[in-house]
């Protein structure tokens, strides 16, 4: 139970001495368990500020406050784990140990329960006891899932988890996360640069340009999403158009 | 401090060890903990530095401690680096240990071999030569073995399970 409130969010690198702005002043606000997806070009801030809500990098300025279920600001941390565009699996842990990785505090029973659980979920008890260099890109990216998903946190990052996987695994990765997270009480702001993935997964769709949030769009489709119907068109065409903006169309 | 130490062979500390620690199985220790020394500890050391920092990260984002981090990510990636260490460890201490025999000692192949070279017999001293290679090959036979199972993750496997299962 927790959401996002992002105020004048701003991150600054140095390089060759010019500061540049990686997010120029960001205001959100992320409502509790909702799936919001962003898009936006490359070099547009997306996973920066991926990275600075999870604390993997500072901000420069700005604020970052968490919400419960009341829109209340909470004093505490919410739990918050990401799921990175490459796998990241420990190459000498099995598919199963990869899965526990993240609760290793817990007692072995838990453990056990938990991570057959998730085995379960996402088809992958067959391979259990393989090694991520033994399993295809598409099974090692649900095995990342697997293990974030253990982790239990209450804000789910997403920075590109399918970018890297052929098209016939995304289809299926993509039907499994509408599955996985339409009915969890998760809070989940998954990046991507594939507008039909952000239509088709995210209830808000975020268009982020030069590190700033420029449009914010909510797509009031039932899920799960069909590909081919005429609203869904009219979302990527709208979409498509804020993103190229309107010197294209 | 570390780079002169690395460049004087074991052997050369020998009159000094045996100076300080007399002809006995002490010396022998202290020459071969300097031989094994720093290939391990190069070796360990480049794990360590080597240690892929996205793989880091997954700690990071687990809410790891330093020490977590450490025992759960960066020790088991730098196993490899470390039995690879041990293993050329293994061998340089074991040309040490029988350099140490042929300069002091009072037992053992070295030893032998000194012995037969004043008693003028060179088929005692091939028997040596050939006992120290089967004997180091045998060693590193057995310690590979052993590191292989542990690591087994480290290598290319067959790669049946995708082609079983799907």
């Amino acid at each position: 139970m927790a959401g996002i409130r992002i105020v004048n969010l701003t991150k600054t690198y140095q390089i060759k001495g010019q500061k540049i702005f990686a997010l120029s002043g960001i205001d959100l606000e992320v409502e509790n368990n909702s799936f919001v997806t962003v898009v936006g070009r490359s070099g547009c801030g997306k996973t920066t500020l991926l990275r600075v809500l999870c604390g993997l990098e500072e901000k420069s300025q700005g604020e970052i406050y968490f919400t419960n279920g009341k829109g209340e600001k909470v004093i505490t941390r919410p739990k918050i784990s990401m799921v990175f565009q490459e796998p990241r699996l420990m190459p000498w842990l099995t598919v199963a140990e990869n899965i526990a990785f993240s609760i290793s505090k817990e007692g072995p029973q838990e453990r056990r329960r938990k991570v057959e659980k998730y085995l379960d979920l996402l088809g992958l008890n067959k391979f259990k006891n393989a090694y991520p260099h033994q399993i295809s890109g598409g099974m090692a990216q649900r095995v990342a899932l697997g293990r974030t998903l253990c982790y239990d946190p209450e804000i789910i990052l997403m920075d590109e988890p399918l970018g890297a996987l052929d098209a016939f695994t995304r289809l299926n990765l993509q039907n499994e996360i509408v599955k996985l997270f339409t009915n969890n009480e998760k809070t989940v702001i998954f990046v991507t640069h594939d507008v039909d993935e952000a239509i088709l997964l995210g209830q808000n769709v975020l268009i982020l340009e030069r590190g700033n949030v420029k449009h914010q769009i909510p797509i009031q489709l039932p899920y799960p999403r069909r590909r081919d119907s005429e609203k869904f068109f009219k979302y990527r065409q709208e979409i498509l158009r804020a993103i190229m903006g309107d010197k294209d169309n | 401090m570390l780079e002169f130490v690395r460049h004087v062979p074991p052997i050369a500390c020998i009159p000094m060890l045996i100076l300080w620690l007399g002809i006995g199985e002490a010396s022998k220790i202290a020459v071969i903990i300097l031989a094994a020394f720093f290939p391990i500890f190069l070796n360990t050391l480049n794990g360590v530095v080597n240690c892929d920092p996205k793989l880091l990260e997954v700690g990071d984002i687990f809410g790891f401690s330093v020490l977590e981090k450490f025992f759960k990510i960066i020790l088991p990636s730098a196993m490899p680096y470390v039995t690879v260490g041990m293993r050329l460890g293994l061998g340089y201490s074991w040309r040490a240990l029988i350099g140490a025999e042929l300069i002091a000692a009072s037992s053992g192949i070295g030893y032998m071999i000194m012995d037969a070279e004043q008693l003028s017999r060179p088929d005692i001293i091939i028997v040596g030569i050939i006992a120290i290679g089967l004997l180091g090959y045998v060693i590193d036979l057995l310690f590979f073995s052993l590191t292989a199972k542990l690591y087994n993750w480290n290598k290319e496997e067959s790669k049946s399970w995708q082609e079983l299962e799907l």
